[in-house]
């Protein structure tokens, strides 16, 4: 394969959502892995997740528990079973599957725990990106930019991949394993909902752009213009995040409907 | 008076940092020599393996494993993984990367590297890239290995080449903070002393004004150690790419 055919996957989601599990809450747990690993865009739309037995295996669970929590996705819709030599779980290539799972979680939040899950990203990221900038040398920094090169031209779902890929690539740069197992952890819980964002073009060229910004203050070594790109993305997609939760809200309560984020009782 | 004082500590200074330099160069020889060893035996096996085709990830797994494993077990280094790593083209199927890893000695999860269009861009990692476009080895880092011991690494890689062609990289991990343990005892007879890679990033220093991941000061946009100045005496390493540096007094 050549350089150019390469896609950049963001491969530390994958293993985060792979690491061993043990014994307690198992089938919730694998669930919650799962639903990680595709929601965060680790496995894009199509793709074939690891046969049940392979599964089992990296988890640290018996095939039947893997079966289970697979059972539950398949009728949260996230997944399809295809039978046969080819067959097994593919994550759901049905209009928007994911999407709506992750609208579904975005609206069981209340708006509190979203603001604050954005303010700890946001200075987890900051406090990664300052190390980074003092850090990285200009090798480290062109292999981040080979990874957003022609990313702005790919499909929303495949440029998210890239711009996750470069920014976990960016925090590992502050040389901090603690920053960035935090960075993985939090990049973990808040792509699916900043992937929201993605059909609108213009709030995607904004994040676009501020990666790009935040690359290019780094090998200046001008870390407060670094440490404000990096805040005022993250800010801006968290009001994105919260006005478009209040707009579904209210279209939810003018249909007359329970609104999701009734089921806790709210 | 002072002058001749100042250059006999000079002096004294250059000698320690020479021994420290050549303590880390014997740590690392000590690391490539299996592989070293290994190299004529993978590469001829190759050679027969490759005439029929590409590889799968499976096959790959199966024909360096036990190799792998016994380096692991009978090296006096510290090693925290060891393993082989195809080219891509090579690969007709799953992982190109046979790497083992950690206590258990487990298997790195070939689904996590994906195969196809979802492959790990293995140009992306120094420890790959660097052999694999300069045909020399190399120790990449320090650097976080998120993808997969989460740990600070120093990966001591080795290119195998079959016809003057890289084909695939072989190689180890080193736990920073096990290569701390083996070899900042050794860094004594005067203070703050850095060991540094060839980018000016510090490895392990007993200098409490430099951390692990800094680099120095004075490096500025320069990405090598060539125009470090005259704030600092150096120490380079002839077989690898790190050198010893103290402030010059």
């Amino acid at each position: 394969m050549s350089i150019s055919e390469v896609t950049f996957t963001p491969h530390r989601l994958r293993s985060a959502a792979f690491a061993p599990i043990g014994d307690e809450g198992r089938v919730q747990l694998v669930e919650g892995r799962l639903v990680q690993a595709i929601s965060t865009g680790a496995f894009r739309e199509g793709e074939r997740l690891p046969s049940e037995s392979e599964l089992s295996r990296h988890l640290g669970v018996s095939v039947d528990t893997v079966r289970e929590a697979l059972g539950l996705l398949r009728s949260a819709g996230l997944i399809e079973t295809r039978r046969g030599r080819t067959g097994g779980s593919f994550v759901s290539t049905s209009a928007g599957a994911v999407e709506d799972f992750n609208t579904r979680a975005l609206l069981r939040m209340t708006r509190l725990e979203l603001s604050d899950l954005g303010a700890e990203y946001e200075i987890v990221s900051a406090g990664c990106a300052e190390y980074a900038c003092r850090r990285a040398t200009s090798e480290d920094l062109d292999a981040v930019e080979r990874i957003l090169q022609d990313a702005w031209e790919l499909p929303p779902d495949a440029w998210r991949q890239r711009i996750t890929a470069a920014q976990l690539e960016l925090a590992a740069l502050s040389q901090s394993v603690r920053l960035t197992a935090d960075h993985v952890r939090l990049q973990s819980e808040f792509t699916p909902l900043l992937a929201l964002q993605d059909a609108d073009r213009l709030q995607r060229r904004f994040t676009h752009e501020q990666v790009i910004a935040q690359l290019e203050a780094t090998r200046r070594g001008e870390v407060v213009v670094v440490t404000s790109a990096v805040r005022t993305a993250i800010r801006n997609s968290v009001r994105w995040l919260v006005e478009y939760r209040s707009r579904l809200l209210a279209a939810e309560d003018a249909r007359g409907q329970h609104p999701a984020h009734t089921d806790r009782g709210a | 008076m002072e002058a001749t004082l100042r250059h006999d500590r000079d002096d004294r200074d250059a000698r320690t940092l020479t021994e420290a330099i050549e303590a880390v160069d014997q740590f690392f020889a000590g690391v490539f020599e299996p592989f070293e060893a290994w190299a004529p035996s993978l590469s001829a096996e190759l050679v027969e393996r490759l005439t029929s085709g590409p590889l799968s990830g499976p096959q790959l797994v199966s024909m360096v494993a036990d190799r792998t494993l016994a380096i692991l077990t009978e090296t006096e280094r510290p090693l925290y993984g060891a393993g082989f790593c195809l080219g891509t083209d090579l690969i007709s199927d799953g992982s190109p990367l046979a790497w083992w890893q950690g206590e258990d000695r487990t298997l790195i999860a070939s689904s996590i590297f994906g195969s196809g269009h979802t492959a790990i861009s293995l140009y992306g990692l120094e420890w790959y890239r660097v052999p694999q476009t300069t045909g020399r080895r190399h120790i990449a880092g320090p650097f976080v290995d998120y993808l997969c011991s989460n740990q600070l690494n120093l990966t001591v890689s080795m290119p195998i080449t079959v016809d003057g062609r890289v084909v695939g990289i072989a190689g180890a991990d080193v736990l920073v903070s096990e290569f701390e343990r083996a070899l900042l005892p050794r860094f004594t007879g005067t203070h703050r002393m850095t060991l540094v890679n060839e980018h000016g990033r510090v490895v392990i220093s007993t200098d409490p004004d430099y951390e692990t991941g800094d680099r120095l000061a004075d490096m500025g946009a320069a990405d090598t150690l060539d125009d470090l100045g005259a704030h600092w005496i150096v120490r380079r390493s002839a077989d690898h790419p790190f050198a010893v540096v103290a402030p010059a007094v």
